[in-house]
């Protein structure tokens, strides 16, 4: 009896973590909501990304704490008529609450995690717009103007992109056999990430972790999953940018055809921002750690589109400056640069839109 | 969904405990249908149409094979391969014949653009193709009856344990056994799952720590000395045997869970005196059906010593053309088929002596030549694949990359170690003792979890 009971419960139970781990919605939700410090909440991770991810927070050295402050306050003179729209990712985070960083700046919005949104543009401002974006979603984003795709969505219009985008996009529309059924909703491609976090991503179980962690790094010299330690065994990188098969990655081959087209698909989303009224569009391409820290054998994918003479839309250019720093600008346990490398990105912006 | 994935945990845990739920076998194969369209609709869901269709093609034409008479179970019979072989022509080959039509007519200086494919390949169509067709051909022989009850019939060639990689199933195996009604039995659940942590220990322990080593030394071919890239051929050799033994592993301990037995697929390959004794030990079901489907009809040993080394190198030839759309399939399948074909029959003057000391110079030899193979297996083109071999020979200096620290490095060759001799000296998964079972089931998770490489990279025979 006591067997039967158990094999029900268990069934019931494994639909249903297989039903949560499926549902967008329903991560969204448990996800928003266990945070805190009681025994069943996320593992903590307080030094750094990379860190946490490969659950190395026993190795002092990779200790590393993302700057959400301390920037330098401008004092300039230049009146405050600009706007500044920053559509960015994580490496802009943080930089919404600061619009006194920025030289001449009336009014500053920062969006995370999103190039799109819906925009009121000010006439009698100088409007302009900033697009950050780590070098390692490149690729991803310009490869066949997906960005316009989300600025589509956001603004709720229909996908008409006749004449506005090249054969790529065609092909990725065109792509998807049963466009409207939405199986992916029953299939989510994130149902193993989803499973580990609400079967093993708890506190108590952290000890386990970090004892992998320990064993693979002390007896093995490495990190384990999606981590990697540098050549010179003093920073973490995302496997994903030094793994020479994946197309993020710092060494994976580019080819002139494939820069043309991304510089064309940047050019699409200059277009499509200038008409629709910034005065200005900026790009700026962080570099990822791997690129700096890590350079023999990069592909110039950042300076091969930087110095497109086709590309239209104004650079910010950061790589130039981090070039020679051998990742001083960079923590050694996160993807993200720290509090000199994030001033030094501000103080080049001021530069560019007080010019 | 990968076997070495929590989605599968948590799937084969409902499933089976649900399927023993079940009182009747009616429920228990439409709870399996249903669960085996889940998981191959968990790589690419729109894919299970082409499945479908060539289902519903069988389904009917094995019925109508044995219904009709001489001439017309000829015509459903060729109709049932031309629909399977059908869609493994549209699906793996066109881009490639297309391809080869391109450099052919660029070679002749007049370039032409045919329209390519623009979609991955279905999963496991290759293995569920062979499959499908075995059934067919066996109601045509008269040696299988044709199955009435679709939901059986689509069950055979979807059980989700073997529908991806294999093994390639005989519908007078399979088919039985979905029909009876089995009860629990704890004896081949303790088996089963034993069986399954074998086979995650080969993949996440073995075949995914030599997988590091592998792609570098494939993927920086040109940089790497002699000896680095020979150790990558080496543990090439033994990460495809774990990666595909460890899913077939999986794939027989999960059915073997719910009291269904499929075909063995490996024997200990590399403990073989001869490249023929090899393909008798390595991916068994696909060598056997080579050889009762397309060998034998061929004529096989019967038509003379030259026709049969003939029909070797066919069977071979199809073979390589079998496991990917690329040249260096094929070449490793007419390299093999020639092999095979100069050494069957032929004496060496070690043969009929079968002291230890032969044996062992024989294994080694042997094993020795299955490896330079797999290197035309495991390159991306041939080109990469001749640079390689060149540059083992050329005994030069280079990096001595092998990505992995010295400790792992002996680590994992203390576990390829460990894996040969308990399969050559401890070869099943029965466990009669209770505290015995439940002492090397914590023990294999605590190494699988601890020293597995977890990772995502899916199974090598996936692709096929």
């Amino acid at each position: 009896m006591i067997k039967k009971i158990l094999s029900y419960f268990l069934i019931a139970f494994g639909l249903l973590v297989l039903g949560i781990s499926t549902s967008k919605e329903a991560m969204r939700y448990i996800i928003t909501n266990r945070n805190g410090n009681q025994w069943w909440s996320i593992c903590q991770w307080n030094k750094g990304d990379l860190v946490g991810m490969a659950h190395l927070d026993i190795i002092n050295k990779f200790e590393s704490q993302e700057a959400s402050s301390g920037f330098k306050r401008v004092n300039d003179s230049f009146p405050k008529n600009t706007n500044l729209y920053i559509f960015g990712d994580s490496y802009a985070r943080y930089l919404k609450d600061f619009p006194w960083a920025f030289s001449g700046v009336n009014y500053l919005k920062v969006l995370d995690k999103t190039y799109a949104c819906n925009y009121h543009l000010d006439s009698s401002k100088r409007n302009i717009l900033l697009i950050e974006i780590t070098e390692r979603h490149i690729r991803y984003y310009f490869s066949d103007t997906r960005m316009l795709e989300e600025i589509y969505d956001s603004i709720g219009k229909k996908r008409n992109l006749t004449g506005v985008v090249g054969p790529h996009t065609k092909n990725y529309f065109e792509a998807s056999i049963l466009p409207d059924l939405k199986l992916e909703d029953f299939f989510n491609k994130n149902i193993n990430p989803n499973l580990q976090h609400n079967l093993f991503n708890y506190q108590f179980l952290k000890p386990f972790f970090q004892v992998k962690a320990a064993i693979n790094y002390y007896l093995f010299s490495r990190a384990d999953g999606d981590v990697v330690v540098s050549n010179d065994g003093n920073f973490l990188f995302l496997k994903e940018t030094v793994d020479r098969y994946n197309i993020v990655s710092s060494y994976y081959p580019v080819t002139n055809d494939e820069i043309n087209n991304l510089t064309n698909n940047i050019n699409i989303i200059y277009n499509f921002y200038k008409k629709g009224g910034f005065d200005e569009v900026y790009l700026s391409i962080i570099p990822n750690p791997a690129t700096i820290v890590q350079h023999e054998g990069y592909n110039n994918l950042i300076p091969l589109i930087q110095n497109n003479p086709a590309l239209k839309m104004k650079i910010i250019d950061i790589y130039s400056v981090f070039r020679n720093t051998h990742g001083d600008y960079y923590l050694p346990g996160d993807t993200h640069w720290n509090l000199m490398g994030k001033q030094l990105w501000i103080d080049l912006v001021n530069k560019s839109i007080t010019e | 969904m990968t076997f070495i994935s929590l989605q599968f945990l948590v799937f084969f845990m409902v499933v089976t405990l649900w399927f023993f739920r079940l009182k009747n076998q009616n429920g228990r194969i439409w709870l399996l249908l249903i669960a085996s369209c889940y998981f191959y609709m968990s790589f690419i869901p729109e894919y299970i149409l082409i499945l479908g269709g060539t289902i519903i093609v069988d389904y009917f034409a094995g019925i109508q094979i044995e219904r009709s008479e001489v001439g017309n179970r000829k015509f459903w019979l060729v109709l049932s391969i031309i629909a399977n072989i059908g869609a493994l022509a549209v699906f793996k080959y066109y881009n490639f014949f297309i391809d080869n039509i391109h450099s052919g007519f660029l070679f002749f200086g007049k370039p032409l653009q045919l329209p390519l494919l623009k979609m991955a390949l279905p999963i496991g169509l290759s293995f569920h193709t062979f499959q499908a067709l075995s059934y067919t051909i066996e109601v045509y022989r008269r040696k299988q009856s044709a199955e009435r009850n679709f939901v059986v019939y689509a069950l055979y060639v979807m059980f989700y344990p073997q529908l991806v990689a294999g093994p390639i199933e005989r519908p007078q195996n399979v088919l039985p056994q979905l029909k009876e009604f089995r009860p629990y039995e704890w004896e081949n659940v303790k088996e089963g799952l034993a069986r399954m942590l074998w086979g995650f220990f080969k993949k996440a322990v073995i075949a995914d720590r030599l997988a590091m080593v592998v792609e570098r030394t494939f993927g920086h071919t040109s940089e790497a000395s002699s000896a680095a890239l020979f150790i990558g051929a080496v543990f090439y050799s033994f990460q495809i045997y774990c990666d595909f033994s460890g899913y077939s592993d999986i794939a027989l301990g999960a059915a073997k869970v719910m009291n269904i037995s499929l075909m063995e697929n490996f024997k200990q390959p590399y403990l073989s005196g001869s490249l023929s004794e090899f393909w008798t030990r390595w991916h068994v079901s696909l060598s056997s059906w080579f050889r009762d489907y397309l060998y034998i009809p061929l004529g096989g040993n019967r038509k003379g010593e030259w026709r049969r080394r003939l029909n070797i190198l066919i069977v071979f030839l199809l073979s390589g053309l079998w496991h990917g759309a690329n040249w260096t399939f094929i070449i490793w399948g007419l390299l093999h088929g020639l092999f095979v074909m100069i050494l069957v029959g032929n004496t060496s003057p070690l043969a009929g002596r079968n002291s230890v000391i032969i044996r062992f110079f024989r294994i080694i030899m042997n094993f020795l030549l299955v490896t330079f193979l797999w290197i035309f297996f495991r390159a991306e083109n041939l080109q990469n694949a001749w640079i390689y071999i060149k540059s083992i020979f050329a005994l030069r200096g280079g990096a001595n990359f092998i990505t992995l620290s010295p400790a792992e490095f002996i680590f994992s060759i203390l576990i390829v170690a460990v894996m040969l001799l308990r399969e050559r000296y401890l070869p099943g998964h029965i466990i009669s003792k209770n505290n015995r079972f439940w002492t090397y089931l914590v023990s294999m998770l605590i190494i699988c979890y601890y020293f597995g490489v977890f990772v995502e990279n899916q199974f090598i025979y996936f692709q096929f």
